[in-house]
């Protein structure tokens, strides 16, 4: 028989046969947030008079591992991304984009209120937390990665969160 | 339109937006099933040159360790980790050689219902 024919013939039970879902295996569900965090980061516009640098803060014990280290030193919307951990509040204030880990959201409005009125994207992946002043959470859904935005949270830090971005968002707080 | 054009235009119009390309030629031209074509295997790269709609729409398997210990879940979030252990456990799992799953199983048209966001995607272009 044909080589192809067998191919063919192989890939039929598949085609035909009961439906799955398929994982991605050697996807980490923190590896497809660091993605989706640099991509917040490309659609999110910030005020004239930025530097060169974009300061990626992760607050808290970061559960992102060397995936988010490689985002170190790419340039995203003519800045170049400078990866920081820190477990303290009043250094946020240096950063551009602050990603709040889950063990640390309890200390969510103390990290709000300082960084109010500061042009700083507030990123997050914990229930509830975009519509308590965060401006981007992402959300878990079927293992998949969906995210909720707080467009007046953005806006009172001087951010502006592209509207493209925005239709693909499972929530939008205004 | 010859037929496997018009294989590749039916499948394009019953998959959701961002099905990728490289599957759907492999399906069409190898006549075999999708390989790593899907998320499996996609480098940290090519993650973040994907339009955000696709990444939309990829599924990580949940680790075991990060599900329960790592993120600290508990009462409604730890049932639904479990639940998630449990249906990943029943789903076949990709090894060496193998196909890890088909263009039919990774987009089943009855779920396309739950992917607005690709079907709505369909008429705005990509990003």
């Amino acid at each position: 028989m044909n080589l192809r024919v067998i191919a063919l013939l192989a890939s039929l039970p598949g085609l035909l046969g009961p439906v799955h879902t398929v994982q991605a295996d050697n996807l980490s569900e923190y590896r497809l947030k660091s993605a989706l965090l640099f991509n917040f980061v490309r659609f999110t516009e910030w005020p004239a008079g930025q530097g060169k640098t974009f300061n990626l803060c992760v607050y808290g014990p970061d559960p992102f591992g060397a995936d988010l280290d490689k985002l170190h030193g790419r340039s995203v919307t003519g800045h170049s991304l400078e990866v920081h951990r820190t477990n303290t509040v009043d250094s946020l204030g240096s950063c551009q984009i602050v990603f709040i880990t889950r063990p640390m959201i309890d200390n969510l409005p103390r990290v709000l209120d300082t960084l109010v009125g500061k042009p700083v994207l507030t990123v997050a992946d914990s229930p509830g937390a975009a519509r308590q002043g965060v401006a981007i959470n992402m959300v878990t859904e079927e293992n998949r990665i969906t995210f909720e935005a707080n467009l007046a949270a953005a806006r009172d830090n001087g951010l502006a969160l592209n509207s493209n971005m925005l239709r693909l968002a499972r929530e939008v707080y205004r | 339109m010859n037929t496997p054009d018009r294989i590749l235009h039916n499948l394009s119009a019953m998959l959701p937006a961002c099905a990728c390309r490289p599957c759907l030629t492999s399906l069409v031209l190898l006549l075999a099933p999708c390989t790593a074509a899907w998320a499996h295997d996609y480098s940290f790269d090519e993650l973040l040159s994907m339009p955000l709609i696709c990444l939309l729409q990829l599924q990580f398997a949940p680790s075991h360790a990060q599900g329960a210990d790592a993120l600290h879940v508990g009462g409604e979030d730890r049932h639904a980790v479990n639940e998630t252990m449990q249906a990943d456990q029943r789903m076949p799992r990709k090894t060496p050689g193998s196909s890890g799953g088909n263009l039919m199983a990774a987009f089943p048209p009855e779920s396309m219902a739950d992917r607005p966001n690709c079907l709505r995607f369909r008429s705005r272009g990509w990003i």
